[in-house]
């Protein structure tokens, strides 16, 4: 679950957050970057830090065991008090990268595989569905073993109120 | 999804432990507020380092309700069910891989991390779910997969730190009948663990 701007990134909150472990309750203020691209820790604005430990803390939710690629991504959602101006929303599957023993308060950098996306418009109550496949010929789809990976959640236009939902990703093994 | 070793399945678990020495703990019950949180648990004696065996048995050993010290340290069939299983085998298969990402928010002086153990929950359709879990009413837990975090990666009192790694697996004893379900335990090494949020993926091939 989670209450959806479109000027923030959506993403989970730590395993024992007390109201509830699946409601999406943390935030990165800014733009989805495009597939391939990065986002990065900001000091500079609020609700923007992005730090190495909020990868396996907040939004993984797979660790890749060996070399995949991301070759699908699929939502069913229960949308309501969605803005009348809101235009869609988008679902980014994100990679995260660390070493061990990297600083917990060192600077992360989450890395956009692959999306899907809806376009419907409007402020009606609403259930949604879809799923799409994905292939990316430059490779930003590939993700390394002990990758972490999950998901967030934004919307477009305005606000998309709250959200219930479930997420799938299918990856295929390399090498 | 396919893979060079064949078809694979993955199943994805989310959690914190917390704990001091001498605990395997596993998740509490699914409508728990804390659900991913490990808050269930049996007791031992035993020193729990790399060396010693602590409760969480080794790759093929079984752990059952007379073998839990204390109190409040039973394992009853419907836990099995209600609390510790998170992946029910559709057909036949073979764990071949745990691979986890976590964060040791504060690691207390000689603290080595945690042990993750992956149990198979034994029991037969029709069993009374007030069994406690026995040997000899084929409803103990059996470890199919044991992972310690590493030891190079502490030294002494450490602040908070990220962690990654994995094993992989691939004997009969790693083998899986449909209808059979697992779950993760875990246990702190060395000494009290602080808390710890990670993620563990568990990858499944047919056999």
């Amino acid at each position: 679950m989670a209450t959806v701007s479109n000027t923030y990134l959506r993403f989970g909150r730590e395993m024992n957050y007390s109201t509830g472990p699946l409601e999406w309750a943390h935030s990165w203020s800014g733009s989805l970057p495009a597939d391939g691209s990065s986002i990065t820790h900001d000091a500079g604005a609020a609700n923007t830090y992005l730090r190495n430990y909020e990868g396996p803390r907040f939004i993984a939710q797979i660790v890749a065991p060996f070399d995949m690629r991301l070759v699908g991504m699929s939502y069913a959602m229960d949308i309501s008090n969605s803005n009348v101006s809101q235009t869609g929303f988008t679902v980014a599957c994100m990679k995260t990268s660390f070493n061990d023993m990297n600083d917990k308060d060192g600077e992360a950098t989450w890395t956009a595989i692959g999306r899907v996306s809806s376009s419907i418009s409007g402020s009606a109550d609403r259930a949604e569905r879809g799923a799409t496949g994905l292939y990316s010929t430059d490779g930003y789809g590939k993700v390394s073993a002990g990758d972490a990976v999950g998901w967030v959640l934004t919307s477009s236009g305005a606000s998309m109120g709250s959200t219930w939902g479930i997420l799938t990703s299918i990856f295929e093994g390399q090498g | 999804m396919t893979h060079k070793y064949g078809r694979l399945m993955c199943c994805n678990v989310r959690f914190t432990h917390n704990s001091v020495m001498g605990y395997m703990k596993w998740p509490y019950h699914s409508d728990y507020s804390r659900t991913l949180y490990h808050a269930s648990y049996v007791t031992g004696t035993d020193a729990t380092d790399r060396s010693t065996d602590g409760i969480i048995p080794a790759i093929g050993g079984v752990i059952q309700d007379e073998d839990a010290g204390g109190t409040a340290t039973d394992i009853i069939l419907y836990d099995t069910i209600k609390e510790l299983g998170v992946f029910v085998a559709p057909l036949d298969c073979r764990l071949i891989s745990v691979a986890y990402s976590m964060y040791h928010q504060e690691p207390v002086t000689d603290s080595e991390g945690v042990r993750l153990g992956v149990m198979i929950g034994n029991f037969t359709t029709g069993d009374n779910r007030n069994y406690a879990c026995k040997t000899s009413t084929s409803t103990d837990w059996k470890c199919i997969a044991r992972v310690d975090m590493p030891e190079n990666v502490y030294v002494g009192d450490e602040d908070g730190q990220p962690i990654k790694g994995g094993a992989e697996f691939n004997t009969s004893t790693q083998d899986l009948s449909a209808g059979q379900v697992v779950g993760l335990v875990t246990e702190s090494i060395g000494a009290s663990s602080g808390f710890i949020y990670g993620v563990v993926t568990l990858v499944f091939r047919t056999v």
